[in-house]
């Protein structure tokens, strides 16, 4: 599989062809971040959670509106798991032992690493989301998380027209909308 | 409406660096507009939540997969077992690579079962032609390299499932062997065309002379999980056999 190819897994926005891409980043690179991780003297447990965190940070990064592969997925991959290690690391007061990476070729500095913060009002909101059902909560992240245009979420839905489209989101974003300004002790407190 | 509009592009981030500026402030001065936001913005957030939990949730699944080096330090006396144990797996490799030669070629398997697909017209009787039936004419006219131009340009996601399957066999014709199994894996992904898909992928396995692959890939049409047709089954089995 080469590099374009995982990225266009990554920013498909089906379930598969994501899960394909990961699966393939696991054989190729689970090796590299272990290496990484006992360069730093840090326990090799957490090598997971840090390989994990790092290919959710590096599909975030390749569904940025705009993201175009400079480097390849490797040296993407190595620097985001840098990051990763590093602010783990910066929690227990040490420092990362830094390999030399191209990093103006990676799009690493701007928000999209920042974890959202998650406080009780969203994972409420959350829950209401689970209970939209399967196409509504596909076209939400569609349109919110991968920031697809309407003509884009057409196709993936075989809309007969971007109208159909944008019909079927409002209708969605409605109903969770309604869901939670029915929410009183909710809407109290996020307003 | 206008407000809700407004909220939307900001927290798509389509607003210009003046606009958003400008809409910030707007949201210091106007009440009504600050607690919407407030509303939407964690809309937004929840939303982005909900989608990274589904994908770290499958993350997990496949997190069980991998293989993970591990160093270990052998005690002395196993090592004349480990010896023995080196030479018998020798011995296997000898064995394995002797039939792997002596078993019929896989060039030859293929060529014996590989047939190029036929795609028929979308359009029927004096319609005009659409998209799809000029790249087949093209396809019929064995002119390969032309069809993964057009394709390969498009994108992915304005390809049906059978446009998947034809880009996947003109690679597969033009000899440019991985990216078929990249393509027969997407639309295996796809979850449509599978019988097709998983056919031609192993296939491809046997030309590229990946002989366990293409077994692997084959056993996956007798498991009973897709619809196989009668006629199809037999061939697997004679290649299962074969191989």
């Amino acid at each position: 599989m080469t590099d374009q190819h995982i990225i266009e897994h990554l920013q498909s926005g089906e379930a598969t062809r994501e899960d394909l891409a990961c699966q393939h980043l696991y054989q190729q690179y689970f090796g590299l971040v272990e290496s990484l991780v006992v360069k730093n003297k840090v326990e090799k447990t957490i090598t997971q959670d840090v390989f994990q965190d790092t290919i959710v940070a590096l599909w975030k990064v390749a569904n940025r509106p705009k993201f175009i592969l400079t480097s390849t997925i490797k040296t993407l991959l190595y620097a985001i798991a840098q990051n990763q290690l590093r602010d783990r690391l910066k929690k227990q007061g040490r420092e990362i032992a830094l390999t030399s990476v191209n990093e103006a070729a990676i799009p690493l500095t701007e928000t999209a690493l920042e974890p959202i913060v998650q406080s009780e009002q969203t994972q409420l909101i959350q829950r209401l989301i689970q209970n939209l059902g399967t196409d509504c909560q596909k076209v939400l992240h569609l349109f919110y998380f991968q920031k697809w245009s309407m003509k884009k979420i057409q196709a993936a839905f075989e809309d007969k027209s971007t109208a159909v489209t944008k019909n079927r989101k409002a209708r969605c974003l409605q109903r969770l909308r309604t869901k939670v300004l029915g929410n009183a002790e909710l809407i109290a407190e996020l307003t | 409406m206008e407000n809700q509009d407004l909220i939307e592009k900001y927290l798509r981030g389509e607003l210009d660096d003046a606009k958003a500026q400008q809409f910030r402030q707007q949201l210091t001065k106007d009440e009504a507009l600050a607690k919407a936001f407030a509303v939407e913005k964690e809309i937004h957030n929840a939303i982005q939540l909900n989608v990274e939990a589904n994908f770290r949730s499958r993350l997990e699944k496949l997190s069980t997969q991998p293989s993970q080096s591990v160093t270990t330090t052998i005690p002395m006396y196993r090592r004349a077992w480990f010896l023995a144990a080196s030479l018998l797996f020798l011995i296997g490799l000898f064995w394995w690579s002797f039939n792997q030669f002596g078993t019929s070629d896989t060039q030859d398997l293929f060529a014996q079962y590989y047939e190029t697909p036929t795609f028929s017209f979308d359009r029927s009787g004096t319609a005009t032609p659409t998209d799809f039936d000029k790249v087949v004419e093209t396809y019929q006219q064995k002119d390969y390299s032309q069809v993964i131009e057009k394709l390969s340009t498009t994108d992915s996601q304005k390809l049906n499932p059978k446009w998947i399957l034809l880009l996947g066999i003109c690679y597969l014709e033009t000899a440019q062997f991985e990216k078929a199994v990249v393509t027969f894996d997407v639309l295996q992904a796809k979850g449509s065309l599978l019988d097709d898909a998983v056919w031609y992928k192993g296939l491809t396995y046997l030309k590229m002379g990946q002989k366990e692959m293409a077994k692997t890939t084959l056993q996956t049409l007798l498991s009973g999980e897709f619809l196989v047709t009668p006629k199809r089954k037999e061939r697997v089995k004679a290649v299962l056999h074969s191989i």
